[in-house]
């Protein structure tokens, strides 16, 4: 499923996919494949998203259609 | 790696690449001769009795002398080859048991070479000839089935060939050394930033184990299936080298077809372009090299596709596939752009 709120929380921060795959030190191709829905991060990675664009777990990878 | 320890890697790796196109492309001594000949066989009794072609070699050096013969099921006689120098000395000898003869690699001095044949029509004078000019070969079948009466039109090839041993050990050496020599090389240059290391993401390790499984499997299927088809006996015209590269081959293209598409084949920090360059160059060089075994005539060597000729030209379509699936992948990152 695609992670929109990535996407979002990203193009808030006028921030490109390079620019945070760098930050979080991975390649601009799995930002890529983390926003379309085809990977699933670690939660590593996932942490190190929210601590670069100031946001909580929640906030991007939660997915709100589940209970 | 500092610049100047990249321009002596480059010197060096520059003197290899020479050496290694010195000695693929040196020619070598080859001389031949064919001979038509009509045997008629009867009772025991060949007329002719035998003939005597000739060769002159001009340069001294090891050389192999091969006998060879046309139509393949063969006559009903065997030919007994002895060949000698100008001196009339023995050089060495060959008998007619499989289609292609071939001796050991011996030094040859620069002179005329004599293939005296005699056409032997019993196992008796089969006998007499191997102990008279062959002393310390044994007979271990008995060839009286091959004996028959009756009028035969053969083709003869003989041939003093270089051998090319040493050329062969020093070519494949060099060709390690400068694949040792240009990865350092393409590694140092292909960091865009020297100070970030090079690594795959958690992605693509994940991918890469994926595209390691395929590989493994789809190389587990080819040997199995080749396991069977040796074991049938189904006699494939290539080289049990070759088939086992092959498969290698296989597995690799593999590999580097679900990286390539799945964006894992690039570490993060690497400049795709150097990689890119490598793989053109390399293709190149060893797509020149199997062209020139090709028109050599070097590929088939006894009815069989060679390893030795044949991995270069390997080496060159699969170094080329990978480019070829590089730009698709290009191509479609760019639609979806």
């Amino acid at each position: 499923m695609k992670n929109l709120k990535l996407k979002a929380a990203r193009a808030s921060f006028d921030m490109s996919q390079q620019e945070l795959a760098d930050r979080v030190g991975v390649s601009r191709q799995t930002i890529n494949a983390i926003e379309k829905g085809d990977y699933n991060p670690t939660i590593n990675l996932c942490i190190a998203i929210c601590k670069a664009l100031n946001k909580t777990l929640d906030e991007i990878f939660w997915d709100s259609s589940t209970p | 790696m500092t610049k100047r320890t990249r321009i002596v890697t480059a010197c060096i790796l520059g003197i290899f690449v020479i050496l290694f196109l010195l000695i693929s492309f040196a020619p070598k001594h080859s001389y031949s001769v064919k001979y038509m000949a009509h045997v008629d066989v009867s009772g025991k009794t060949a007329s002719p009795e035998g003939m005597s072609p000739g060769l002159y070699v001009s340069a001294d050096g090891k050389y192999v002398f091969y006998f060879e013969w046309w139509p393949e099921e063969g006559p009903g006689y065997i030919t007994g080859v002895n060949v000698t120098n100008e001196s009339g000395e023995s050089v060495c000898a060959l008998t007619g048991q499989a289609v292609k003869s071939g001796s050991v690699e011996m030094d040859l001095k620069k002179g005329r070479y004599t293939f005296n044949c005699e056409y032997l029509t019993d196992s008796e004078a089969y006998a007499d000839f191997v102990r008279k000019y062959i002393p310390d070969a044994t007979i271990d079948e008995d060839p009286s089935e091959t004996f028959k009466d009756g009028s035969y039109d053969v083709e003869y090839s003989f041939s003093i060939r270089e051998s090319a041993k040493n050329y062969l050990l020093i070519s494949m050496a060099c060709g390690v050394l400068i694949g040792i020599l240009l990865i350092i090389l393409v590694i140092e240059l292909s960091k865009k930033n020297a100070e970030v290391k090079m690594k795959y993401d958690e992605r693509q390790i994940l991918v890469q184990g994926k595209s390691f499984k395929y590989s493994f499997f789809t190389m587990i299927i080819y040997f199995v299936l080749l396991v069977f088809i040796k074991a049938a006996k189904l006699g494939l015209p290539i080289d049990d080298g070759l088939l086992i590269f092959l498969g290698v081959a296989l597995g690799v293209c593999v590999m580097v077809t679900i990286s390539i598409m799945n964006d894992a084949y690039f570490k993060m920090n690497e400049n795709a372009n150097v990689l890119i360059g490598f793989f053109i160059a390399l293709s190149v060089l060893n797509l020149a090299v199997g062209i020139m075994h090709i028109v050599s005539g070097d590929v088939v060597k006894d009815g069989m596709l060679s390893f030795t000729s044949c991995a270069n030209l390997l080496c060159g379509i699969a170094t080329l596939y990978v480019l070829v699936i590089l730009l698709i992948k290009k191509i479609k990152d760019r639609k979806e752009d």
